[in-house]
């Protein structure tokens, strides 16, 4: 008797671990569905200003016109990407070009004096900032589910139902590169 | 119900997941009626609830840099800065929020219980800066998770807690358009944003690690509280 009311408290009690496990595991992944989505808007929000700073330079008929063009064919790679990870790489690929369009500005005391152009620069290099400040908390939350889906016990619980691994956002191999500036 | 008792941080649960039990053995030894650690079990599984949830948005929830905060429920870490509007009650310290509790034992009862008697509370704005930018916070509706000054009476015991200017902070809040900005007016955008009260709402000079610590522990005090109120609840 004692023992038949002790197993099935610890069975209830077990039954209240797998939901709230599961709970968790629910709640990390729409934690890393957002944090994927918030750098999705901040890869939108830096593609179209890009876009407006391509429209500023154009104005200036003599600038860079093979840098200019390099920028613009990524831009539109980026339209073709499909998910977050190929967007990002697509972006770090815009890195490159990106700084020179910036350093040859220097060349040009009216480009560089313009408000607007100034605004953009600032604006463009300071969501790259906060692009990989994003990707670095994406990372960490893929980090903290894959350390409970591996972990036991949890790790019965993600096996039962279905819950998976999930990757980080790598650096690109661009990215890794040392970006070559030419005036 | 649960929107508040997950705003109590993580001491407070605990405090009150031992003052379940020791109110249910109270209670059964003054009623002698086992359907008491029912009740006492029953509650022990909501704060078990409660404790699990708090630690799994502590642990989903990345700690963001202010200058890529996002809206939603977020994880900053600072220091405190602004102008202070406030002075606390006892202590006297310039401050943004206190809260301030006077609690005197009930001589009456038999018991002795400590009865609550007095919550004076007072809330304000700072910003809290992480190196990145400064992210203007409301106080209304956290939970206080910073260090309490006691003093005791042989009566009264007066408590407070407050929300002062360089202090480390780790808070978990939600983070909404904030009201005192014109929307898109700035070209930094976390300066449209501010931390205020939501599902949970946490503001600890403690360690993300810490709180992540206490939260175990009481989800496991309340676990095995609940186990132990049932058993004993049956064999009674």
């Amino acid at each position: 008797m004692v023992l038949g009311i002790i197993l099935g408290v610890a069975s209830g009690l077990v039954l209240l671990y797998f939901v709230m496990a599961y709970n968790g595991f629910i709640v990390m992944r729409n934690s890393i569905s957002r944090a994927a989505s918030n750098i999705d808007v901040m890869l939108k929000q830096r593609y179209d200003e890009i876009g407006k700073l391509i429209d500023t330079i154009k104005g200036y008929k003599k600038y860079e016109k093979k840098t200019l063009m390099e920028v613009t064919k990524l831009r539109k790679a980026f339209e073709g990407a499909a998910t977050t990870q190929e967007k990002l790489a697509v972006n770090s690929q815009m890195n490159a070009p990106l700084m020179n369009l910036f350093a040859v500005a220097e060349n040009y005391p009216d480009l560089k004096a313009n408000e607007n152009f100034k605004h953009l620069q600032g604006r463009i290099s300071s969501l790259e900032n906060e692009i990989s400040d994003r990707r670095e908390g994406y990372n960490s939350t893929v980090f903290e589910f894959n350390n409970k889906v591996q972990s036991i016990p949890s790790s019965l619980v993600a096996s039962l139902t279905g819950f998976k691994e999930k990757e980080m956002f790598k650096a690109s191999a661009e990215e890794k590169k040392d970006v070559k500036i030419s005036f | 119900m649960l929107k508040f008792l997950s705003k109590l941080g993580p001491y407070s649960t605990l405090g009150l997941q031992l003052a379940v039990v020791w109110g249910t053995l109270h209670m059964y030894g003054e009623m002698g009626e086992a359907w008491v650690f029912g009740i006492g079990a029953a509650l022990s599984v909501v704060l078990l609830f409660i404790s699990y949830k708090v630690k799994n948005f502590l642990e989903a929830i990345p700690t963001s840099k202010i200058r890529s905060v996002a809206i939603g429920l977020s994880e900053i870490k600072g220091k405190t800065v602004g102008e202070t509007k406030l002075i606390s009650p006892l202590t006297k310290t310039k401050c943004y929020a206190y809260e301030y509790r006077i609690h005197s034992k009930n001589r009456s009862y038999k018991t002795n219980l400590i009865t609550n008697a007095k919550v004076d509370r007072k809330d304000g704005y700072f910003y809290l800066d992480d190196g990145t930018g400064q992210l203007l916070c409301d106080t209304k509706g956290a939970a206080f998770g910073t260090k309490s000054t006691v003093k005791r009476g042989i009566s009264v015991t007066k408590t407070e807690t407050v929300v002062k200017p360089n202090q480390e902070l780790f808070i978990i809040g939600n983070i909404k358009d904030n009201p005192f900005v014109k929307d898109a007016t700035s070209v930094e955008g976390w300066k449209d944003l501010m931390m205020g009260d939501g599902e949970i709402y946490i503001i600890s000079d403690k360690s993300e690690k810490t709180l992540r610590f206490w939260y175990t522990v009481s989800v496991i005090t309340s676990g095995l509280s609940s186990f132990g109120l049932t058993i004993a609840g049956f064999l009674l």
